[in-house]
């Protein structure tokens, strides 16, 4: 199911990758949706929007909505820290903040897609496209699609 | 030349200038002669001649000389204005409108026979005592050996110049000969030798063009010297491949027709005319200095046309700016550094006012799309032989510029609607014992998160009756569908595509085109149109534009840690309260305001805003929606602002309790209260 988003991490030539801790684990998503990287500035609380939604930033004048990436993969939340920055991705020109615990760095990988679902828990398999095995060094990639809410067709 | 660079700037101009004629014709229609009035349309009559004479539109420049004619004689007080010659302008401006869209069309420049208007206009201007106005035709007819291109006023200005310092005008044609291979050298060496005597000060075809050979064998070259006749003459025979040239003095006091060549001395052919052509620019001349001084007195404001992209990117650096800024104020506090924070004040305020007028710059008021009105009623009303009365309410209200690009076509329709099916006969109006001249109304002005544009009339209203048993008839309903609609929605039948009431289609609306694409275009600015009417009292037709994109002033308040917006436009009154002020009433809170119980809103607890403090204060900031009023408690009132309202994006789709964002001068961004959803 989670294979659309392999179009993009075309699996043969190995593909770039921002990665990205979301408390100690890695995650990733593809260099080319990725705008730009910011340090953490202040958010205002959006009341009545979803849950995952943690507000909206001041980007260059422009407002720019920041989703809760840990709220969204149903994992714990925890304090900010000097190394929180917000992933600011473009996805079907949707300009969209992801609040994450830090940027590790860009990497090139091969992205196999494994048996997901041992590993990962049911309800969250859909916001995931597969995981990047660097010698053992796992990269979750995200499904940005599924996890902004966004139409499944893709172009 | 290649003018296609210019286009845009010839469109542009051009329908600024048919504006204001448009303008002052109305005026001097409404308010009688005004000299001031008419030196400005001169003037502009004029640009808009040169200009299309420079860009090649014959046409266009034929018929606006021949206004600029009979302007200059009203001017003057040589020709009393009257009806017909207003209704003659105003026919031109017409013509020259549609003249001006085809060729911003890219096509030809005749689409309209103008000559029709060129001889109404030359014959008003020449039935008149005055020295007949047209006359560089007859000038050139008459004088063949001269000049055969009229002198404007600067060349004549420049003659007189030059002979009083002792120099002369001299008259040069020079015929190439047939077997002349390199046209344009030749004509670069005519010049060049007539340089070294003297200064050229015009070449007919232009240098340009005698450059790019655009001439056929002969060219006219004007030239001031202090050289004689017989020194020209040599200097120019000793250029080969030449076949003949013709010298003659222009006197500029009598200029151009007696000039005669030296060479050949023919007697002038017809001395009545050529006086006539004469006697015109050297009056002209004298009367310049006068224009200009009128001119002096009259300033229009200046504009530059600026991509609009640049500004939305203009906008975001201004963003980025206001960013660092903070960055380096956080910088001066931290390392408590006095003179950094001094500078950064003086800083400050030069970026708030930076970034207000990058804000403004792209508001445009309505009256660039509502100035066209005035003169198109007054042709409807003409036309249907009513008499209509047009105000214009709010045209300083601003909207964004891509808006009121697109807003002009709807109200258009309206406005015709209202004249030709609101409206009535004036006999038919006095019958109902209402006054002979009808009321139509455009108004707009900021209603809370929206601009609103009205257009009303005091006409005959909308029969509901007569839509539904219209629209069963059309079959867009069924009789029983019919029965069940209330009035007001039966009369919104009106925007539903193919209907129209029209009994005879004229000219003017009724082709049953006009509600759905009114309705459509609006939509299409996410913006609604309402119709409210009342038979024999009028219509109200209510155009309701959201402000996306526009700045409005709202209130900024606190609540806790939060910054909200409140736009102003629904704001009553602000308040300090006690608690004790605070009353319930069927277990609703209420406070009591000059006699009036105002429900109070919390606006902690409807946002479920953190408490982080007990407020010190209590605010209520009384608001209202239509009819129904609200107090909004608040923490804290921290002033009223100039805002920009952004959309806060598709992920917020639904989240109607706020109608966009914006971002404040400390970089931090607000959300923008929708009073109406949370009054609900």
């Amino acid at each position: 199911m989670a294979n659309e988003e392999n179009k993009d991490t075309a699996m043969d030539e190995g593909i770039q990758v921002v990665a990205f801790k979301l408390h100690d684990e890695e995650y990733g998503v593809s260099i080319l949706n990725v705008q730009e990287i910011h340090n953490l500035t202040d958010i205002t609380r959006v009341p009545f929007s979803a849950d995952f939604i943690k507000g909206v930033i001041n980007l260059r004048g422009s407002v720019l909505p920041v989703i809760d990436l840990k709220q969204r993969l149903g994992l714990a939340e925890s304090e900010y820290t000097d190394s929180t920055r917000i992933i600011t991705v473009n996805v079907d020109d949707l300009l969209v903040g992801m609040l994450v615990d830090a940027v590790t760095e860009v990497l090139t990988i091969n992205s196999k897609p494994i048996d997901t679902k041992k590993a990962i828990n049911e309800k969250d398999i859909k916001y995931i496209s597969g995981i990047g095995n660097i010698d053992g060094r796992l990269i979750i990639m995200l499904n940005l699609r599924e996890i902004l809410g966004l139409p499944k067709e893709a172009k | 030349m290649d003018t296609n660079q210019y286009m845009g700037m010839f469109l542009d101009e051009s329908h600024e200038h048919l504006q204001s004629l448009n303008d002052g014709l109305l005026n001097i229609e409404e308010n009688g002669e005004d000299k001031d009035v008419v030196n400005e349309i001169f003037r502009n009559a004029h640009t808009l001649k040169g200009m299309s004479a420079t860009m090649g539109y014959n046409k266009i420049a034929e018929l606006t000389h021949e206004m600029e004619d009979v302007l200059d004689l009203i001017r003057n007080d040589k020709l009393n204005i009257n009806e017909d010659i207003l209704d003659t302008l105003f026919k031109c401006l017409d013509s020259l409108e549609q003249m001006i869209n085809s060729v911003g069309d890219g096509e030809s420049e005749d689409v309209v026979d103008v000559s029709d208007l060129v001889a109404k206009l030359s014959s008003i201007s020449k039935g008149t005592p005055a020295p007949a106005a047209a006359a560089p035709a007859a000038a050139a007819a008459a004088a063949p050996a001269g000049p055969s291109f009229a002198l404007s006023d600067v060349d004549i200005d420049v003659l007189k110049k030059a002979k009083e310092s002792g120099l002369q005008g001299i008259h040069v044609k020079v015929t190439l000969a047939e077997t002349c291979l390199l046209k344009s050298a030749r004509s670069y060496m005519v010049m060049n030798a007539l340089d070294e005597l003297g200064d050229v000060i015009k070449s007919v075809p232009s240098a340009e063009d005698l450059e790019q050979e655009k001439f056929d064998r002969s060219f006219e070259i004007l030239l001031v010297t202090g050289a004689e006749v017989k020194q020209v003459e040599d200097a120019l025979n000793s250029i080969s491949e030449i076949d003949s040239i013709e010298v003659s003095v222009v006197d500029p006091d009598a200029a151009p027709a007696p000039a005669q060549p030296a060479a050949a001395a023919p007697a002038p052919a017809a001395p009545a005319p050529a006086a006539k052509a004469a006697s015109k620019p050297a009056a002209k001349a004298e009367k310049k200095p006068a224009a200009n001084k009128a001119k002096k007195n009259h300033h229009q404001s200046q504009s530059v046309r600026v991509d609009i992209e640049k500004l939305d990117t203009l906008m975001n650096l201004m963003g980025e700016l206001v960013i660092n800024k903070v960055r380096l104020e956080q910088i001066g506090q931290t390392h408590r550094l006095a003179e950094l924070t001094e500078t950064l004040e003086q800083m400050d305020r030069v970026t708030t006012e930076l970034q207000n007028i990058v804000m403004k710059v792209r508001m445009v008021p309505v009256s660039a799309v509502f100035n066209r009105f005035p003169r198109m009623v007054r042709d409807i009303a003409k036309e249907l032989n009513k008499e209509i009365n047009l105000t214009i309410e709010g045209e300083e209200t601003e909207l964004d510029r891509t808006v009121i690009d697109e807003i002009g076509d709807p109200i258009m329709h309206l406005l015709r609607n209202s004249c030709d099916h609101g409206v009535e006969m004036p006999d038919e109006r006095e019958a109902k014992g209402k006054p002979r001249t009808g009321e139509v109304g455009l108004i707009a002005r900021h209603e809370g998160n929206n601009v609103v544009i009205m257009v009303t009339d005091d006409g005959a209203g909308i029969d509901p009756n007569k839509i539904r048993s219209k629209a069963v008839e059309k079959g867009m309903i069924t009789q029983e569908e019919a029965d069940k609609l209330d009035d007001a929605d039966a009369v919104r039948l009106i925007f539903l595509p193919g209907f129209s009431t029209a009994e005879k289609i004229s000219d003017i609306s009724g082709r049953g085109v006009g509600m759905d694409v009114v309705r459509s275009k609006i939509e299409a600015l996410s913006g609604h149109v309402d119709v409210e009417t009342h038979i024999d009292e009028g219509s109200i037709f209510k155009i309701k534009l959201p402000l996306t994109l526009a700045i409005i002033q709202a209130m900024l308040v606190q609540v806790q840690e939060e910054m909200y917006a409140i736009p102003l436009g629904s704001i009553d009154s602000t308040i300090n309260i006690q608690p004790t002020d605070i009353k319930t009433v069927q277990n609703r809170e209420v406070i009591v305001l000059r006699g009036e119980i105002i429900p109070i809103i919390r606006m902690e607890q409807t946002l479920q805003v953190p408490h982080v403090k007990d407020a010190e204060d209590i605010f209520v900031v009384v608001v209202h929606a239509g009819e129904a009023k609200a107090g909004i408690v608040v923490d804290k009132l921290i002033g009223q602002q100039e805002i920009v309202i952004k959309t806060l994006g598709s992920l917020f789709t639904g989240l109607k309790m706020f109608s966009g964002a914006t971002v404040l001068g400390d970089g931090r961004v607000a959300l923008i209260l929708d009073v109406a959803t949370m009054i609900q």
